[in-house]
């Protein structure tokens, strides 16, 4: 048995999910994980699954543009092999919570997620929001907040990064705070600390 | 994952609320340097303080650097001064509190707390000098703090105490004449002190407690105050909000602003290689606008503290605080509840100034928070009768209700009522108010000790 990776992108509507597990059942995969979003009306997921030997992804993938057009739905498909042994392993680190806000612009995202690239400071979730204008700061700007949750390798100095971000905070008219992943959790969780 | 309202609660309370720790308080025991030749004692306390305090601030601000959370203040607390130099004379008292001024200094800490005395039931003449010493010692450094409990629950009040503390506090406020009477700023009457407080200026490390040991104080009245805040707008578009729902709210955000310190203290401890004490779960208010107890006042709709009610709104604060913050801490201690220290409160100092909250009042009002007469300036003329007649009182408070009371009164050299009083950075400034008129001196002068209460009957 080897594992595969499907992609799926398009438009959200019911049905979606069972779509692909029904036909990658049918097909005799086992589904091991799932990860599913939605942002503004567009599904996108990510399903793992061991599959038998003999099939192959090409096969996965026409069956899954098949049942996709049996149903009229607008959806992307993309299928992968998953070799593990590939996937990218970085030095240990430091879960941190980086965000960054203010006025939204062209090259925000670029720009500091360049300084986590120079870094190798790799990014395992990140989500930008547009937060609500509180009432007593009444602004016509689009205000926008990107938040990054990183893994800080435990080779690099934290507060030279930390340095760098402000600087360019600084430099975008934006501001930005960089805390241990540790004390969300420990704020708004009911867990031992 | 992290949800977005996650973190977004968190930079908000960061940003907009003050939210910090208040202080991180390095614990010392000094049993260990008792001796009788003075300069042993003195090599013995700089050597075991610059010891464990030498990486304190450092290890404070890089845990702080790490979450992203401020610890305003790093101290430290050692035993009472008055056991551990109790073959000590008055000079040699004045000299102790020097070589502790330099060796806080020397590790960087904004105050160390610990030259007091538990004197209770009774004086040794070690704790006499070292009363007595306090104009001069208090005077002469820039960094000690005392405290000297007079009364407890179980031994009743020591009135000789009483009246000696209260010719004390006017001689250091004279000694110190030049800034407003600033050394009696730093100098606390208390009852039922507890052992283990990292606030200042009550801070010491009790006989029963580990030899070195890291205690936090956690603060956030601004985190409180914004809360209630939302609750009340929420509470408005959708029919009206109870009393009940609003200590609700209280209680969660003494959870969150406790966890912190709580996450805090626990990695400094672990970093420095000493156990964690507890965390005293206070509302501690600094004179920054936002950062206030007395501003909650105006927020569950009081015209301002002193207005009646205001007992009222306190004691659900500060109950609120401590059933938050317990569950929040593996080990809750020091005084935890709401303070309401005059001076270093920017809409408490407002409330005396414009008269709407008295000293009278104030007074009602601490046997139902978790200090006591605290930060008040009052006119430099007061009697010393009068205000060992003020501690007299509030200790019977503490005494009687079994809870933590304390008297930290400033009279002002060669100012009266009207007048203000500047001192500074966190100790703010306060306007002076009247003390009580009437005459104290003939009781005071009584001495003796009003016995302890007993402990059934209860009503």
């Amino acid at each position: 048995m080897s594992k595969i990776a499907v992609s799926i992108l398009g438009i959200d509507c019911p049905g979606v999910v069972y779509l692909v597990s029904g036909t990658l059942s049918a097909l005799r995969c086992n589904i091991e994980e799932i990860s599913q979003t939605i942002l503004k009306g567009q599904f996108a997921a990510i399903f793992i699954a061991e599959k038998p030997d003999a099939l192959t992804e090409d096969k996965v993938h026409s069956e899954l543009v098949k049942a996709i057009d049996a149903r009229d739905m607008s959806l992307s498909v993309i299928v992968r092999s998953l070799d593990e042994k590939a996937v990218y392993h970085g030095e240990p680190g430091e879960p941190f919570v980086i965000t960054v806000d203010g006025e939204d612009g062209l090259n925000v995202v670029a720009s500091f997620t360049r300084i986590f690239a120079e870094n190798k400071v790799n990014i395992e979730n990140m989500k930008a929001l547009m937060p609500d204008v509180p009432e007593d700061q009444p602004e016509s700007r689009r205000r926008a907040l990107q938040v990054f949750e990183i893994s800080l390798p435990l080779s690099i100095d934290r507060t030279a990064l930390r340095r760098t971000l402000e600087d360019k905070a600084r430099d975008m008219g934006l501001r930005v705070s960089m805390q241990h992943r540790d004390i969300f959790e420990a704020v708004h969780r009911v867990k031992s600390i | 994952m992290l949800t977005d309202r996650e973190v977004l609660s968190t930079l908000n309370m960061l940003r907009n609320e003050h939210l910090d720790v208040r202080t991180v308080t390095l614990g010392i025991s000094l049993f260990d340097c008792a001796a009788h030749d003075f300069d042993v004692f003195a090599y013995k306390v700089r050597a075991k303080i610059s010891r464990y305090a030498g990486r304190l601030v450092e290890t404070c601000n890089d845990v702080a650097d790490k979450y992203g959370i401020p610890v305003v203040n790093k101290r430290i607390s050692v035993s009472p001064i008055g056991v551990v130099g109790a073959s000590f004379s008055r000079e040699e008292m004045v000299r102790a509190c020097r070589v502790l001024d330099e060796a806080a200094k020397n590790a960087g800490v904004d105050f160390l707390g610990g030259f007091g005395a538990l004197v209770e039931k009774g004086m040794t003449p070690g704790e006499r000098n070292l009363i007595d010493s306090l104009p001069e010692a208090l005077a002469c450094t820039d960094r000690i703090c005392s405290s000297i409990n007079v009364a407890s629950s179980r031994s009743g009040i020591n009135m000789d105490a009483v009246a000696l503390m209260g010719q004390r506090i006017l001689d250091v406020a004279e000694a110190t004449r030049d800034r407003d009477g600033i050394g009696c700023a730093k100098l606390v009457v208390f009852a039922n002190i507890p052992q283990d407080v990292p606030f200042m200026a009550g801070a010491y490390l009790g006989v029963g407690e580990p030899d070195v040991v890291i205690n936090v104080g956690v603060s956030g009245p601004g985190v409180v105050k914004k809360a209630i805040d939302r609750a009340m707008a929420a509470g408005r578009a959708n029919g009206g909000i109870t009393l009940g729902e609003v200590a609700e709210v209280i209680k969660r955000t003494a959870y969150k602003v406790t966890r912190v310190g709580e996450i805090i203290g626990k990695e400094v401890a672990d970093r420095l290689g000493l156990p964690f004490g507890v965390a005293d779960l206070s509302l501690a208010p600094t004179p920054a606008v936002g950062d206030s107890v007395g501003e909650i006042f105006q927020s569950v709709g009081l015209s301002s503290i002193g207005a009646p009610g205001s007992t009222a709104v306190l004691a659900m604060l500060n109950d609120a605080v401590k059933k938050g913050g317990a569950f929040a801490s593996s080990h809750v201690g020091g005084l935890s509840g709401a303070f309401i220290p005059v001076s270093e409160d920017s809409s408490i100092e407002a409330a005396t100034r414009s008269g709407a909250l008295s000293l009278e009042k104030l007074e009602a009002m601490t046997s139902v928070c978790s200090v006591g007469l605290d930060m008040i300036a009052i006119p430099g003329d007061t009697p010393a009768a009068t205000i060992s007649g003020m501690i007299a009182d509030e200790m019977a408070i503490g005494m009687i209700n079994s809870k933590t009371t304390a008297v930290r009164v400033i009279p002002v050299p060669g100012k009266g009522v009207g007048e203000s009083a500047c001192f500074g950075g966190l100790l703010g400034e306060a306007a002076i108010i009247p003390v009580p008129g009437g005459d104290a001196s003939s009781f005071i002068r009584l001495g003796g000790r009003i016995p302890a209460p007993i402990h059934s009957l209860k009503n």
